[in-house]
């Protein structure tokens, strides 16, 4: 049987294909039934997927993709296509920052100069327009259009799709990449403070605050396959974070220069890294292993990976876009296209969800180009949908909330939540393997004995004491009375003790009618 | 407890293992009167109590026949002083018993000679005739004596219906005048002494009760499995739907397209009048198929018999199969090992079945009282089931028609019939016989059995005769079911219709009726099927008679083959040597055990290998070549390391993996000027730096494991202090990950976190979870996704489908057991 790309391989020993327990062997039984049935159905559905994907391509060798311009590809493609390759032309407050929401609905979009919009770009309907007098340095939409973030000159806040500001988010300072993890409900933050910080957006707390230890953060991605937070240092380190450790999972050296950003793709398998010393690198995620290597003229300012895998890079006011770079093979990596936006260096550039355009974002605006074949064809509804009414989204919102994820969960391999410590025993114990591992702990408990030397002077705190100190010294009632004469006799007593203890005790004062006559004295 | 010599048929004789000697004790209730008034209970009282404290023994003296007895209450009633003297001689009887009871022989004679002297009293004993008569009474006694030495405990059945005057005589009486006759001198009482076992001592209360109860939870365990199929069938069920399939009423009712026996169109009609002309046509045969075959039986009963006859088939297959792949196997040590199994289980069984014989007939017999099988028509049950009318009732009626059965088996052993003819239809058989010929037989053939007994009298005959209607009856039904079976062209009329004549006489309209004919459908069906078995049950007799024959040989070829082995200790050829050589061969081999073979072709061989095979010497000249290619190689790698050094001075810059690989010129020229502009960051450097001290870190630490300020203070010796800080012990502290075992060893430029995700840790268990056996099985069970996001919609809603499903608004009935077989 051959393995179509919904199997999930698993090597299975022999000890395990035929256990002994009868009720074991069922279950397992019927769970393969149950997984080779749902990769059948699933291979079956196939077919529901009717959009096909695919790439330009050239009839001849002597012919370029890359040598196609925007405008034989505008000439080429139908209206609605070119109805959407807009070009926002936004000169004042550039230059300019945005996002899209997770559908590809929305546009935010946010000039340096203080300039923040929300649009739903494909109908040009504008929902909010702020002008907040400040830098804006990065926006994002949380879980869907009805939130976004941006990140201002010291604080960051959140707004509501009409501009209504909601929150600001006070701890989060000089904030210069903002990225939101969607099924953790978090937003993270990073930027000159060199701290990362988690805020829950759900319920409003501060989960996580991670000090990089390396400075003001230059870039930062997350990984959408684990939530890991890559972030891009100065000293050309990407290190990789989750918010439970204190310390990155992983540090890569990337580069002599400093990352100036990263890109990974949508399985979490690649990683692409600028950085200021004019390199494109491309790693594999998974086996931690630099993969492939370009060159760039200047130094590429941002870069993104669409959900097809390509890479698109912006140098200057060029914007490349390869295919085909995520193999080992050098000679391989094609130059798919290439775009040149004259006179205005490209400050960030995105592919655009669901869609064939690359958004990129400059000093005089924001500009679609269309890029064939690098959107999804066939998205699933039921995670994130495109054309979703207002009814679906708010009842997304809620399953999404209630499918909320930890925090902790956020690790290197997601895979191993739900799954047998490494550390722990291969094999289940018999309660008679058990009973011979505490034995035998205890063996080594009582071989072990610390032999550490306690002091054996009492605590000095007894409860009158702590009566009398915590009583106001100034007043003095019945009960303090008692509790200092009740102290006193103590303190005699023990000396007494004491001195019986030492042989010092004199015994000529104890007379032997005192106690019989005590009373009268 | 009163002492009662008396011997009659079917009487309980107590055997004493030890002595061998014989006690008898006689339970009758009818000799009862008789023996107390015989004989002064007190002083057996007394005798028997100074008997207690030794063996539990009787003399044989007191084993007198009943005659004697009888003579001795005569006298009794004669005189009292003669009872002082009886007195006495019993006293000299007990005397004897506590000093020697061993010379059985001697005692007699003594007992003789005593008697002899005493008074009028023991001339009975000393009369010449009296005294033959009790020496045949004590060597029938001793035969009956040493024929059950031979045979365990073993009690016998009372063959007698059981009353509350059932004197258990095999249907013989003690009358007056047999009585009689033994005083006259003809012993006849005894003349079945040898056909009659003697009875065991029964159990102990103790285990008869718990044989009771373990009866009672075989029989109540049997109920209960009957629900066992259906329950396990519903436990293993992914989905369970209420109400159960079976439960639900099938529509019947089916369109199918019939022909018509009269032609519809004028050419139809044409075709057929000739067909019939010519003698083509033949519809009473289709017809009658179709009504042979098919119309007779149910759906559900072709359904069953398809089942039937699969399962047969399939069952036929799989043994045939088996028997084949056995039969196949030729290794001698499987058969040698099935043999040895066979005669193990054999014996096992036999040893099994002489221990547990009294235990297992007092269980089974615990068991029948428990299912009152053996009651007849007078059991309470039986009688509160006719006084309410339950006997319409199908299941009753099965019920005590088996347990009629069951009476009429048990009268016929009581009647010692031979025991053999115990099958259904031989029964049957029988009964027709006395039922159709004259009856006169029949009783000519009872009182064959016993004259004398009780059978002959008047309330007997009665019940008898009652009892043979109610046969006749029974056979009636009985043959008429039989008739149904065997003419299958049987009046379905008669059991279809709404009447049925259940007693003579009277007609009943009834819906239970139809009911009933049906039951009696199905028991004739029942009846032939238990046929089937019981052939099949005689089949597979022959079967085993063949195996048992078959392991007779297995046997033979044992012992032969113990005959072969003590051929080898003798030290004679065989081939069974030859197998077990190249074992040995293999054992002396072991690398362990010494230097043979092996190690002279590794000597020879140029490469040294050295092993656990080779001598002490070899691994020291091992060693010390060892530690001198160490010195060798350490300056080897000294000046590698030089070179390398230098090089890396040369270099002094970012070393890219994909450096080395041929690129343009110009990019080398690009990646120059880089490594110029970035000469100052050493950037790279700091990576290394910090990727060693975190792999130090993180690696298993060497501590000092003296607690600190000991040793530290020794004197003024300068030397020797620097000495002992030399030697300080070191202990090895476990770090998070050594050196050799973190993830980033082969990794350029990545430093891994090798330190464990405690928050993490929550969402993984430390153990593998119960029903799994290890890791893997339980990942295995996680792989597939159960979300909606993950699956089709099909296989989500299989996967999360609840595993009770009831449909609302029905009514769930509790489980009926579907085959109870």
């Amino acid at each position: 049987m051959s393995l179509s790309k919904y199997d999930r391989p698993k090597t299975v020993s022999k000890a395990s294909k035929n256990p002994k327990d009868k009720r074991v062997r069922a279950k397992l039984k019927r769970l393969d039934d149950s997984y080779k049935n749902a990769v059948k159905e699933a291979q079956n559905t196939e077919i529901l997927l009717q959009e096909s994907a695919g790439l330009m391509e050239t009839e001849t060798e002597m012919e370029k993709t890359f040598k196609v311009t925007q405008k034989d590809i505008k000439d080429s493609v139908d209206e609605s296509m070119n109805r959407k390759a807009i070009d926002l032309k936004l000169t004042e407050y550039g230059p300019y920052v945005f996002d899209y929401s997770r559908n590809g609905r929305s546009l935010l979009l946010g000039g340096r100069k203080g300039h923040v919009a929300s649009m739903d770009w494909q109908y040009g309907k504008l929902h909010c327009e702020l002008h907040l007098n400040e830098t804006v340095n990065a926006v994002k939409h949380l879980h869907n259009d009805q939130f976004f973030a941006v990140a201002q000159k010291k604080y960051t806040f959140i707004y509501d799709k009409l501009g209504t500001e909601l929150h600001r988010l006070k701890q989060h300072i000089e904030v210069k990449h903002l990225e939101f993890l969607p099924y953790h409900y978090l937003l993270a933050t990073a930027g000159n403070t060199g701290f990362l910080k988690y805020q829950d957006v759900s319920t409003g707390v501060l989960i996580s605050e991670l000090r990089t230890k390396m400075g003001p953060t230059i870039s930062m991605k997350q990984n959408p396959w684990n939530a890991v937070v890559h972030l891009g240092h100065s000293n050309g380190q990407v290190s990789l974070w989750s918010p439970t450790m204190s310390k990155p999972l992983v540090k890569i050296l990337n580069s002599r220069g400093s990352v100036k950003s990263i890109a990974i793709d949508r399985t979490g398998n690649y990683m692409a890294c600028t950085s200021t010393d004019r390199t494109l690198k491309v790693w594999d995620i998974r086996m931690f292993k630099e993969l492939n290597y370009r060159s760039l003229p200047t130094p590429g300012l941002s870069c993104d990976i669409s959900d097809t895998n390509l890479l698109s890079v912006s140098f200057g006011p060029h914007i490349n876009i390869y295919k085909d770079i995520f193999t080992n093979d050098h000679k391989d990596v094609k130059l798919y296209m290439h775009h040149l936006n004259a006179g205005s260096k490209v400050e960030m550039n995105k592919f655009i969800p669901f869609e064939d355009i690359l958004s990129f974002g400059h000093e005089n605006g924001v500009k679609n180009i269309i890029v064939p074949g690098s959107g999804e064809a066939n998205f699933d509804s039921l995670e994130i949908n495109p054309f979703e009414s207002a009814k679906q989204r708010q009842e997304s919102e809620v399953r999404t909330l209630v499918n909320k994820l930890k925090p902790d969960m956020i690790t290197l391999d997601p895979n191993v939540i739900g799954t047998i410590d490494k550390r722990a025993n291969t094999t289940r114990l018999t309660a008679k393997d058990l009973a011979e591992l505490t034995n035998k702990q205890r063996e080594v408990g009582a071989n072990d004995v610390k032999m550490d030397i306690l002091p054996k002077v009492k605590g000095k705190n007894s409860s009158l004491r702590r009566h009398l100190r915590k009583k106001s010294k100034n007043v003095i009632d019945e009960r303090k009375m008692r509790v200092e004469s009740n102290l006193k006799r103590e303190k005699e007593l023990r000396a007494k003790i004491h001195a019986k203890k030492n042989g010092t005790f004199k015994d000529e004062e104890n007379d032997l009618l005192n106690p019989a006559l005590s009373r009268f004295g | 407890m009163a002492l009662k010599s008396t011997f009659k048929n079917g009487a309980l004789v107590l055997l004493n293992p030890k002595t061998g000697e014989i006690a008898s004790d006689d339970d009758s209730d009818a000799l009862n009167d008789f023996s107390d008034e015989s004989i002064d209970s007190d002083e057996f009282d007394s005798e028997y109590a100074s008997d207690n404290s030794g063996e539990f023994s009787f003399d044989e003296e007191e084993l007198r026949p009943l005659s004697e007895i009888w003579d001795m209450e005569d006298d009794k009633s004669d005189t009292e002083s003669k009872s002082s003297i009886k007195l006495d001689a019993k006293q000299e009887e007990l005397d004897e018993l506590s000093s020697s009871d061993d010379e059985e022989e001697e005692s007699e004679e003594e007992d003789s000679s005593d008697e002899s002297n005493s008074e009028s009293e023991e001339d009975i004993f000393a009369d010449s005739s009296d005294e033959g008569e009790l020496n045949t009474v004590m060597d029938k006694l001793k035969k009956s004596k040493k024929k059950s030495e031979k045979q365990k405990k073993k009690l016998i059945t009372l063959n007698v219906k059981e009353n509350e005057f059932g004197v258990p005589t095999n249907g013989a009486k003690l009358s007056l005048t047999e009585m009689m006759e033994s005083a006259n001198g003809k012993a006849t009482l005894l003349k079945d002494a040898d056909q009659v076992k003697p009875l065991a001592i029964p159990l102990p209360k103790r285990i008869q009760e718990r044989n009771e109860r373990s009866a009672a939870y075989e029989i109540s365990k049997k109920e209960v499995d009957k629900w066992k199929d259906d329950v396990e069938r519903i436990k293993r069920a992914e989905v369970v739907k209420f109400p159960l399939i079976g439960n639900t009423v099938e529509n019947k009712k089916v369109s199918v397209f019939t022909m018509s026996d009269k032609p519809m169109t004028e050419l139809e009609s044409m075709v057929n009048g000739v067909l019939e002309e010519s003698l083509l046509t033949d519809t009473k045969k289709e017809a009658l198929f179709e009504q042979v075959q098919v119309a007779k039986m149910s759906k559900e009963d072709m359904i069953k018999r398809q089942n039937e006859l699969r399962l047969m088939r399939d069952l036929l297959f799989r043994e045939e199969r088996k028997s084949k792949r056995i039969k196949k196997i030729k290794s001698k040590s499987y058969r040698r090992i099935k043999k040895k199994e066979m005669l193990k289980n054999k014996e096992l069984l036999n040893e099994f079945m002489d221990d547990e014989d009294a235990n297992a007939q007092d269980e089974s017999r615990a068991e029948a009282r428990m299912t009152l099988k053996f009651k007849n028509s007078s059991s309470k049950w039986a009688k509160d089931m006719l006084k309410h009318g339950m006997t319409k009732d199908k299941e009753t009626r099965a019920e005590m028609e088996a347990m009629l059965q069951q009476g009429q088996r048990l009268r016929e052993k009581v009647l010692g019939r031979n025991e053999d003819s115990d099958d259904d239809d031989v029964e049957l058989e029988d009964l027709e016989n006395a039922s159709s010929e004259d009856e006169e037989e029949l009783v000519e053939k009872k009182a064959s059995v016993g004259k004398s007994g009780f059978m002959n009298m008047s309330f007997m005959k009665k019940a008898e005769a009652r009892e043979k209607e109610k046969n006749r009856e029974d056979i009636e039904k009985l043959r008429n079911m039989e008739q149904g079976l065997d003419i299958e062209d049987f009046d379905d009329a008669s059991t279809k219709s709404a009447k049925v004549i259940l007693n003579k006489g009277r007609k009943i309209f009834t819906p239970d009726a139809t009911k009933a004919s049906k039951e009696l459908q199905e028991q004739n069906k029942k009846t032939v099927e238990e046929q089937k078995i019981d052939e099949s049950h005689n089949l597979e007799n022959s079967l085993e008679n063949k195996f048992k024959s078959k392991s007779k040989g297995g046997k033979k070829k044992k012992n032969q083959k113990k005959s072969t082995d003590d051929n080898n200790n003798k030290g004679n050829y065989d081939p069974e040597i030859i197998t077990e050589a190249p074992e040995e061969d293999a054992e002396e081999a072991n690398p362990w055990l010494g230097e043979n073979i092996t190690k002279a072709v590794k000597k020879s061989s140029k490469v040294k290998v050295v092993d656990q095979t080779s001598t002490k010497a070899e691994k020291q000249a091992h060693k010390l070549q060892k530690s001198k290619n160490k010195s060798r190689s350490v300056a080897s790698q000294l000046e590698l390391i030089d070179t390398a050094a230098t090089l890396h001075i040369g270099n002094k810059g970012f070393d890219d993996g994909s450096e080395d690989e041929g690129q343009e010129v110009e990019t080398f020229k690009q990646k120059d000027i880089i490594k110029e502009a970035f000469a100052g960051d050493n950037v790279v450097k700091e990576f290394e730096g910090e990727k060693k001290r975190v792999i130090d870190e993180e690696d298993d630490q060497w501590v000092n494991a003296e607690q600190p300020g000991f040793n530290s203070w020794i004197g003024g010796n300068e030397k020797q202090r620097k000495k002992q800080k030399k030697d300080v012990k070191m202990k090895k502290v476990k770090g998070i990950k050594s050196a050799d075992q973190r993830t980033d060893k082969n990794l350029k430029n990545v430093i891994f976190n090798e330190k464990v995700n405690k928050k993490n840790m929550k969402y993984q268990s430390d153990g593998v979870p119960f029903p799994y056996e290890n890791k893997e099985q339980y990942e295995r069970s996680l792989r597939m996704p159960i979300g909606q996001e993950w699956t089709t919609r099909g296989t989500f809603q299989r996967m999360t489908m609840p595993s009770v499903i009831t449909k609302s608004g029905q009514v769930i009935k509790p489980l009926t057991k579907k085959s109870s077989k």
